[in-house]
């Protein structure tokens, strides 16, 4: 009796370490996820950026654009150059997005899943980073001793990835690289980030990402934040489609 | 009606043969070619309509409510299960041959190095050829149809396949750098995740459309559902028919035994630019032969008029002896009368053997098209034959009277004088 007490107090022990094991890699996985949301999607900011698409022609755009963020379902852009582009504004309220044509004086509705701009993000990518909302986190062994590896499984069918790998620098959570996977498990996307940068307030991230598109190797786009200025109030009129074009 | 007349006005037309075969030729070739001409232009419509609904479309299709009217913007949203209780519901209406299940999306197809837009159309291999007999028919050489079996293969139309450089491998010839036996396909789920998948050329396949050539791509439906994440699901069921004639019987019933979230069309609905395109056809031959029997009828009354002037001594003659001008008006027209009825009866017997006989072999438009094998069956309707016929013998008597009139109110010593 007193063996099979034995049994099951080891038992019981193996199963609660088990659990905590469990428990801690989650954590882990989770902690990570979030640091990459508050680097890469910061609660609230007002930024200044730009982005470069090299198309499989060899042709190379440049858009310049102004954003502001209020809280995980609010976001709105301005095109400020190229000439072509000028005017155009985006809003993300929730789950639609929509694009304002200066031209026509008209918002038409816009999907995630979207190229940005001709470029290789997909509006998702810019309009939405909240992959804690959207993935679930498992911790992976990265084969890089200074990185996480993290991998993002989506948590139903309305994102725009079926899987994210990303990899995270151990001391500061800084994202190092991203690889975006489709429904079949091919590579659909890959991303480098690099020139960490402060941006005031001690709010550091990478302002350099370049999207690599996986199945037309001649095209990328990359993208770099010149500005970024965190914890501002924003007036909620910003993010109503009323105020487009205004 | 006065048969003494008649038996004279009968021996008239047999006394002189000459005349008799130049008129009866003419009303003859007129009828006949108005007949042939009605034969190829049904024909012609017939073809072009089974040409499209045998090689593409289906005669009838079936999507959710709102389809055809966001396919342009959302094709993917609207699907719903592909399974065999809806099928078998389908195939119970009378008059339905063949159901098949399609998927139709929107993506990007990429070679590596250069991507385009296409518009895809996922096809089940098995019922798509009981549905559309031909459309395997329109493969380039070197290319085959979907084996059941198949899934990550495609059929790309021909000028988008050759723009990405694609090509099918043979075993025994390694391609040139330039050229790919593989292209990937990616697109979104109705609710927006992102896919892609690498697939094998099967073949190009040439189109009468430009647009088919440049965007269209065909995939089997099960790479379709994997790519789309839509397992099990279609967005379109298309149903092939017995005759195109029962369709809007046979539309009917669907509507009536499938739940109400279907909307049911037919080709007329689904490319109504091609119902229009024939519309014009249709309008612009029937113009041509309204024309030509026109130029028949003119023909036909000149002969009469000459026919009849060539007689004037004969009138003459006949006012001499005592004959009344009722009685000789009677008697031309009769002539005109047995004259058209026999010419346009041989005219109606040429006309439609002809008919008949190009019906049955067929007149082969294969180089004439130059991209699809096509065979035009002359048809034509009996209502039509009749038409023909009255109108031919009735504007030949009418041909005969007036000449028959003005010859009648001769002075008899004039028209004894007349040369």
């Amino acid at each position: 009796m007193k063996i099979l007490n034995a049994i099951c107090l080891i038992g019981l022990v193996m199963s609660e370490m088990n659990f905590n094991a469990v428990f801690a890699q989650e954590m882990n996985a989770n902690t990570i996820i979030e640091k990459y949301d508050a680097i890469m999607g910061p609660k609230s900011y007002e930024s200044e950026f730009k982005m470069t698409a090299t198309r499989e022609d060899g042709t190379v755009r440049t858009y310049e654009m102004k954003a502001i963020k209020s809280g995980d379902e609010k976001f709105r852009i301005w095109f400020k150059k190229p000439s072509a582009v000028v005017g155009q504004e985006i809003l993300r309220v929730g789950d639609n997005s929509w694009l304002y044509m200066p031209n026509l004086k008209r918002a038409t509705r816009i999907a995630n899943r979207d190229s940005f701009q001709g470029g290789d993000f997909n509006n998702a990518d810019v309009l939405r980073v909240n992959y804690k909302a959207d993935y679930n986190g498992t911790m992976k062994t990265s084969d890089d001793a200074n990185a996480f590896h993290v991998e993002l499984k989506a948590k139903n069918n309305n994102t725009s990835y079926d899987s994210i790998q990303i990899w995270v620098r151990k001391a500061d959570f800084m994202p190092i690289k991203g690889e975006y996977y489709g429904t079949s498990g091919k590579l659909l996307r890959s991303a480098a980030f690099s020139d960490y940068k402060d941006f005031g307030k001690g709010f550091v991230r990478p302002s350099k990402i370049i999207m690599k598109n996986e199945i037309v190797k001649s095209r990328q786009s990359e993208m770099i934040t010149e500005s970024m200025k965190t914890d501002v109030t924003l007036p909620e009129q910003r993010f109503n489609q009323t105020d487009l074009g205004k | 009606m006065n048969f003494t007349l008649l038996s004279v006005a009968v021996r008239n037309v047999s006394r002189n043969k000459r005349r008799s075969a130049v008129t009866l030729a003419a009303i003859g070739f007129g009828v006949t070619v108005v007949l042939v001409l009605s034969g190829l232009k049904n024909g012609y419509i017939n073809m072009s309509i089974e040409n499209v609904v045998n090689s593409k479309i289906g005669a009838i299709q079936i999507h959710l409510k709102g389809y055809l009217e966001n396919v342009a913007v959302n094709p993917t949203s609207y699907h719903f299960p592909y399974n065999d209780e809806l099928k078998h519901k389908i195939a119970a209406v009378p008059g339905v041959t063949a159901v098949t299940g399609r998927i139709g999306f929107a993506g990007i197809v990429s070679n590596g190095r250069n991507q385009a837009q296409f518009f895809g159309v996922g096809i089940d291999p098995v019922s798509e050829t009981l549905v559309c007999p031909k459309s395997t028919a329109n493969i380039e050489a070197g290319g085959s149809p979907f084996l059941p079996s198949d899934n990550a293969v495609t059929l790309v139309g021909a000028e988008l396949g050759r723009s990405l450089g694609a090509a099918v491998t043979k075993k025994d010839v390694s391609l040139a750098d330039d050229l790919t036996d593989s292209l990937n396909l990616a697109t979104s789920s109705p609710e927006g995740r992102q896919n892609a998948i690498d697939v094998k050329v099967k073949g190009l396949v040439k189109s009468n459309l430009p647009i088919e050539e440049k965007r269209v791509l065909t995939v089997p439906l099960s790479l379709a559902q994997d790519l789309l994440g839509m397992t099990g699901e279609v967005t379109e069921m298309a149903i092939s028919v017995d005759s195109l004639e029962n369709i809007d019987r046979i539309k009917a019933n669907l509507i009536a035994q499938l739940d109400s979230k279907f909307e049911v069309h037919d080709w007329q609905e689904i490319l109504p630019f091609f119902r229009d395109v024939l519309f014009r056809q249709k309008f612009l031959m029937g113009l041509i032969s309204l024309v030509l029997l026109i130029l028949v009828l003119f023909i036909i009354v000149n002969t009469m008029l000459m026919s009849v002037f060539e007689r004037v001594r004969e009138i003459g003659t006949m006012l001499s002896v005592g004959v009344k001008q009722g009685q000789i008006l009677q008697i031309f027209v009769l002539e005109a009368l047995t004259l058209g009825t026999i010419g346009a009866a041989m005219g109606v017997v040429f006309g439609t053997s002809l008919v008949y006989w190009f019906g049955i072999k067929g007149i082969s438009f294969e180089s004439a098209m130059g991209f699809q094998e096509s065979t035009l069956y002359t048809k034509i309707t009996i209502e039509f034959v009749i038409a023909t016929f009255l109108i031919a013998a009735v504007c030949s008597c009418l041909a005969g009277l007036f000449p028959a009139w003005k010859a009648s109110r001769l002075n008899p010593v004039d028209a004894l004088r007349s040369n």
